[in-house]
């Protein structure tokens, strides 16, 4: 049982971790066991343990255990502040970038994240293929910044992005949206292998109205459905 | 006559300017007002909006730095590093963490009964790891030994991370998430095991049930009290398990 002890402890938490969702690399070719099992036990090992860990933890739940003062109860509320996001930090570590949306599609297929902060043209990420009214995809800047100038690259239509809100906020939770086009500029993504659809949005905030030169978190949120329309953010970078 | 058309004039504007009032809640104790204006008539919109487009203002700046570093100093981090066989990697790594400058202490916990560490085994020639703990266990407690050793931290967070794992890419961006969100556990992982992880989460609101799973081998940060009272669950409820 020594071996499920870490699974174990995430699910009884009872709340779901937030995850970086990006490729990792490891300073040697080994990985050990205690990391992940060999692959053709890992999916058998880790559904049997889990099954047993939340069967446990359900148990506990509906007979409402923490009637009982010789019971360590399981924790029921959820002190979370922010909802189950989609996120990934940038390769060179200056800021996560991160969706509500999560990567289940009607094909699917797994998007990844990552593609958006891999300081790679070429890769984009790609939202599920509609866009519902109220999801987004925002840049956490780490702690409140001043003056900060950053590009987004991105390879969905025009006409998407000017129904996205844009949104700053010092916290993640109180948010203000930017209404004016000072400090925004447009230029095409300057590569011939490119997608002619593909271009970069510069955000100086140095040149933005007064009120928002300092922020720590942008959001783009969409205002309405699109059936036919996804998100897709090639990359990221801070100027 | 000029009293007329300032009247119409004044009538025009006010028809055609949307006038709103956005409540933004955090939770029931911080609720504030703010007020924009926006014009429904598009010719006016950029001009208008660039003058009245209110921002955050200098007090709630400041009231939210003041708050980011109160987080900085309540969640205060020790690294925790699980020491079984001897590795570059493990050298390599305490390395990194102690010159990071992020943590206020690394636990080094030494599963080995039969090895006697020592920090002297850690020390490069220009560098003294002060900020280095070493405990030896008298018996080799496998995956529970990362929770005995953050319940010994006397930071309210830990930080634990397999020594094979390349921590440096992600190390700020974490911490600072972290911190941004601190009651739940923090974890680092590849974008097929997310979304197989997905596949492990589990709701019933009737019973407030709502968890999910991750691994946590390359980077996690989870409160001391969650590690502590993870090792109470574990004595509940696997007392009649074998512990190998």
């Amino acid at each position: 049982m020594s071996q499920y002890i870490d699974v174990f402890f995430p699910i009884w938490l009872n709340d779901i971790p937030s995850q970086f969702n990006m490729n990792i690399r490891h300073l040697s070719a080994i990985n050990t066991d205690e990391q992940f099992p060999p692959f053709h036990k890992f999916l058998d090992n880790i559904y049997q343990s889990s099954l047993f860990a939340v069967r446990i933890l359900e148990n506990s739940l509906r007979q409402n255990q923490s009637n009982d003062s010789n019971m360590i109860a399981f924790p029921r509320q959820k002190n979370r502040r922010f909802p189950n996001y989609v996120k990934s930090p940038n390769v060179k570590d200056e800021f996560i970038f991160y969706t509500n949306i999560l990567p289940i599609n009607s094909q699917r297929i797994p998007f990844n994240i990552s593609k958006a902060v891999d300081n790679d043209l070429n890769t984009c990420w790609r939202s599920r293929s509609n866009v519902i009214g109220g999801d987004f995809f925002g840049i956490d800047f780490l702690y409140i910044q001043t003056n900060l100038t950053f590009s987004i690259t991105i390879e969905h239509t025009k006409y998407l992005q000017k129904k996205l809100d844009l949104n700053f906020s010092l916290d993640g939770l109180w948010w203000l949206t930017y209404l004016s086009l000072n400090g925004i500029t447009e230029k095409p993504v300057d590569d011939s292998t490119s997608n002619f659809n593909r271009y970069t949005i510069i955000f100086n905030s140095t040149e933005f109205n007064l009120g928002f030169h300092s922020f720590r978190y942008v959001a783009f949120n969409s205002t309405e459905t699109f059936y036919s329309g996804d998100f897709q953010v090639c990359d990221v970078q801070i100027l | 006559m000029g009293r007329n058309v300032a009247i119409i004039f004044a009538l025009i504007l006010s028809l055609s300017c949307l006038i709103y009032i956005r409540r933004f809640s955090v939770n029931s104790k911080q609720s504030l007002l703010i007020v924009s204006s926006v014009c429904i008539n598009n010719d006016y919109q950029h001009n208008v909006a660039s003058h009245i487009n209110i921002g955050f203002s200098n007090f709630a700046i400041v009231e939210a730095k003041q708050y980011e570093s109160e987080l900085e100093e309540k969640y205060d981090i020790t690294a925790i590093l699980i020491h079984g066989k001897p590795s570059e990697n493990m050298i390599q790594t305490i390395e990194y963490l102690v010159h990071s400058r992020r943590f206020k202490e690394i636990i080094i916990w030494n599963n080995d009964p039969g090895i006697n560490l020592t920090k002297i085994m850690f020390q490069a020639t220009n560098n003294t790891f002060d900020s280095i703990r070493i405990i030896n266990s008298n018996e080799n407690f496998k995956n529970k030994a990362k929770y005995l050793a953050c319940s010994q931290a006397k930071t309210t967070t830990c930080f634990y991370v397999n020594s094979n794992c390349n921590i440096a890419s992600y190390l700020k961006t974490l911490i600072a998430d972290f911190r941004s969100d601190p009651s739940i556990l923090h974890t680092v992982i590849d974008p097929f095991t997310f979304y197989t992880n997905l596949i492990w989460t589990y709701f019933d609101e009737k019973i407030d049930l709502h968890t999910g799973f991750s691994w946590i081998g390359c980077g996690s940060i989870f409160l001391r009290e969650h590690a502590q009272r993870h090792l109470q669950y574990l004595h509940i409820y696997l007392k009649n398990y074998p512990s190998k």
